[in-house]
């Protein structure tokens, strides 16, 4: 699954779900506000920062038990098959951690919502990148609480998720950096590109 | 010079040796040294430091199990929280720290880390704790070739984080007993403890809360 709302953003999943093809065949599926060629297409609202109110609805959205997502703005390099075996072992959510971690995390929010996240949450949480997530059914009460937890700054969506998770653990299987960093071997992360 | 972690309650930049800064905001912790937290305690900059631990940690069904070199059995006197040696992985309280003496540990840590698996009255609270060894090293990067042979057949990739077992907690329940059985089982007959260890997690899923490496725990002296 994907998110696009507006241009830049279409011509970078285009290009993402064109690199995905050179190794898997799996069905794939944009949510936004039109149509990209090669995908099925579901048309939501947009409220808040651009496609981040689709991106905690994704258990909503998905027609799949087991889904993948990935931000518009990666390139597929590799086998990206290892998520959903560990879904089919019973994980709930299968991540990558963000490669900045304690004081250099979260400051893409604002300083009001980081300000009260990292008072809420455990003394330093390990942040996660919401760019590659692999979910399976397990995972619906947690977003749910992502939801809940987005709709207080409607803003970014990471600040949202330790929160959540915070308040409903569900087991989450990390994956190493190869899959999902700005150098990833397998999935690489063009931070920003859509912006 | 005793060295504190202190949580920021307004923005502070502080300067090091080089004349590089670093902006913290409320809500960071960071580790400062005496002085440097008497000025920060003066212009209201940071919040108190340990109390806050000992006044919302219950040490009930709670204690350490020291694996290797012996260690005095009070060093968590502070917290009191049992402390006693062993020679295997188990699970002798509702909650366990297996620390492998000698990995880097202090009663701060083994404290915060059981206040992360507590349960209360939620069921749904993380079963187990335990901190990733760096966030780069891979389990391609570590261990005898065979034991990476062996990870890769069961698990599929080697390009999965490893964590430090080190120093782990712990919360008895039905799937970490099995968890700690499996992986002690594999320890005993000789395998790599880390490459255990993930052999173990990827095939049971436990809620795991996984901790950045080099967790604040590690760094909190008195």
């Amino acid at each position: 699954m994907y998110v696009a709302y507006g241009h830049k953003a279409h011509a970078e999943a285009a290009k993402s779900i064109a690199s995905l093809r050179k190794h898997h065949d799996w069905p794939v599926l944009v949510v936004g506000d039109k149509p990209v060629a090669g995908a099925e297409y579901l048309d939501f609202e947009n409220r808040g920062a651009p496609g981040r109110w689709a991106k905690v609805n994704l258990d909503k959205l998905s027609p799949w038990d087991l889904t993948l997502f990935l931000d518009a703005d990666t390139r597929i390099h590799g086998d990206l098959s290892i998520g959903f075996r560990l879904l089919a072992a019973g994980y709930d959510l299968v991540m990558v951690p963000s490669r900045s971690q304690r004081n250099k995390g979260l400051r893409h929010l604002t300083v009001e919502e980081r300000r009260v996240t990292l008072n809420e949450l455990p003394i330093d949480p390990l942040q996660l990148n919401t760019g590659v997530m692999w979910f399976g059914p397990g995972a619906a009460p947690l977003f749910a609480l992502w939801r809940e937890e987005w709709e207080r700054w409607q803003d970014k969506d990471q600040g949202a998720l330790l929160r959540a998770l915070n308040r409903h653990p569900v087991t989450v299987a990390l994956l190493g950096l190869p899959y999902n960093d700005r150098r990833g071997e397998i999935v690489e992360h063009r931070f920003g590109a859509c912006a | 010079m005793g060295r504190f972690w202190v949580k920021a309650i307004k923005p502070i930049i502080r300067h090091d040796l080089t004349g590089a800064y670093m902006r913290y905001m409320p809500g960071d912790w960071f580790e400062c040294r005496n002085q440097e937290r008497a000025e920060l305690r003066r212009g209201k900059f940071i919040a108190n430091d340990y109390a806050g631990i000992e006044a919302s940690f219950h040490g009930l069904d709670a204690g350490v199990l020291v694996l290797g070199a012996p260690v005095p059995l009070d060093l968590c006197r502070r917290y009191n929280l049992e402390m006693q040696h062993g020679d295997d992985f188990e699970l002798p309280w509702e909650r366990t720290v297996l620390w492998r003496s000698g990995s880097p540990f202090t009663p701060e840590a083994a404290v915060l880390g059981l206040m992360r698996i507590d349960a209360g009255n939620d069921e749904s609270a993380w079963e187990m704790a335990a901190m990733l060894r760096s966030e780069t090293k891979l389990a391609r990067d570590i261990g005898s070739e065979e034991e990476r042979e062996r990870t890769l057949e069961a698990l599929g990739d080697l390009r999965l984080p490893v964590y430090d077992t080190g120093v782990l907690w712990v919360r008895r329940t039905e799937t970490t007993e099995e968890v700690i059985n499996l992986w002690r089982d594999e320890v005993d007959a000789g395998a790599d403890e880390r490459h255990a260890f993930l052999r173990t997690i990827y095939t049971n899923p436990v809620l795991l809360c996984t901790l950045p490496a080099d967790w604040v725990g590690q760094w909190m002296r008195g």
